[in-house]
């Protein structure tokens, strides 16, 4: 076989598989501009409404994001996305966290807004972290960036604290997801 | 020594099994995916997915979602053997040449 033959052929193999790769991520992408934009409108409202009216957008925003999610997998799902058996355990794992951190919330006697806040970001971003080491470390990366400025903006800025997971939290998540995107596209 | 696959060794077949063979196991792809990803005709990528199906390379699962047909291909242990020996043995090709 012609040597060069061979060098073209190992280089369509690796754009390929690059291309298939990315294809993939910008899948998730989605899912991060969505959750992205909804941490910025849901924190914003906890830094600046009352706590009851702050508690009913979140409600909403979550029913949303929850729509909305179901509603992307679907779209991606028609428009002929990659498919993987971790998904549906994934989801299945993320709704058992969630529920923990509320009982842990009660159980706890976590009566802040501000303290159950803590406990789910850093749940979230410990799922993003773990989730990454299973598919692609630039998920974990994500993880661990919203797991530091959790922390960072509660210690440094803990007055405004919901204002700093709005913009940056929820700038992380969006701006992560549009560059998992614009690397698929 | 590693031997080249004569059966993927034919472009549209090289870039199909570089394709299944880049996701993890267990993974699937729908063929519209895939169809979008290699940038071939859907007659063309029948053609090749049928040939690597028949080599016990691939598995092809055809379904439905509600009314719309859907089909599902991915790579079989075979198929990821047969498709790491390929690149084997273009490695030792560059190596044999000093490439």
């Amino acid at each position: 076989m012609d040597p060069e033959r061979a060098v073209d052929d190992l280089r369509a193999i690796r754009q390929i598989m690059e291309r298939t790769r990315r294809a993939g991520d910008a899948h998730g992408g989605w899912f991060m501009i969505l959750w992205g934009a909804i941490w910025f409108v849901g924190f914003l409202g906890s830094q600046f409404l009352q706590g009851q009216i702050s508690g009913w957008v979140w409600l909403g925003l979550d029913v949303v994001g929850m729509a909305g999610s179901v509603a992307l997998g679907a779209r991606m799902s028609h428009r002929g996305a990659a498919h993987s058996p971790l998904w549906r355990p994934v989801a299945y794992w993320l709704v058992a966290v969630i529920g923990f951190d509320f009982l842990l919330i009660w159980l706890l006697g976590l009566t802040t807004v501000r303290e159950g806040s803590l406990v789910l970001l850093l749940t979230i971003a410990l799922t993003y972290f773990q989730f990454g080491i299973f598919s692609t470390w630039k998920v974990s990366a994500v993880g661990a960036g919203i797991g530091a400025l959790t922390v960072l903006s509660v210690v440094i800025v803990p007055d405004y604290f919901f204002l700093a997971m709005a913009v940056l939290g929820g700038g992380l998540l969006a701006g992560s997801g549009f560059w998992f995107v614009k690397q698929g596209g | 020594m590693a031997e080249l696959n004569p059966l993927i060794h034919q472009p549209t077949r090289l870039r199909v099994m570089a394709a299944l063979v880049s996701l993890d196991e267990g993974d699937k792809v729908d063929f519209t995916f895939l169809r979008d990803t290699l940038d071939v005709t859907a007659g063309n990528l029948s053609i090749h997915l049928q040939r690597l199906e028949e080599a016990g390379y691939i598995t092809v699962e055809k379904t439905y979602v509600g009314r719309r047909p859907k089909t599902w291909v991915w790579a079989t242990t075979k198929g990821r053997d047969a498709f790491a020996e390929h690149v084997s043995a273009l490695e030792e090709i560059l190596q044999a040449q000093g490439t």
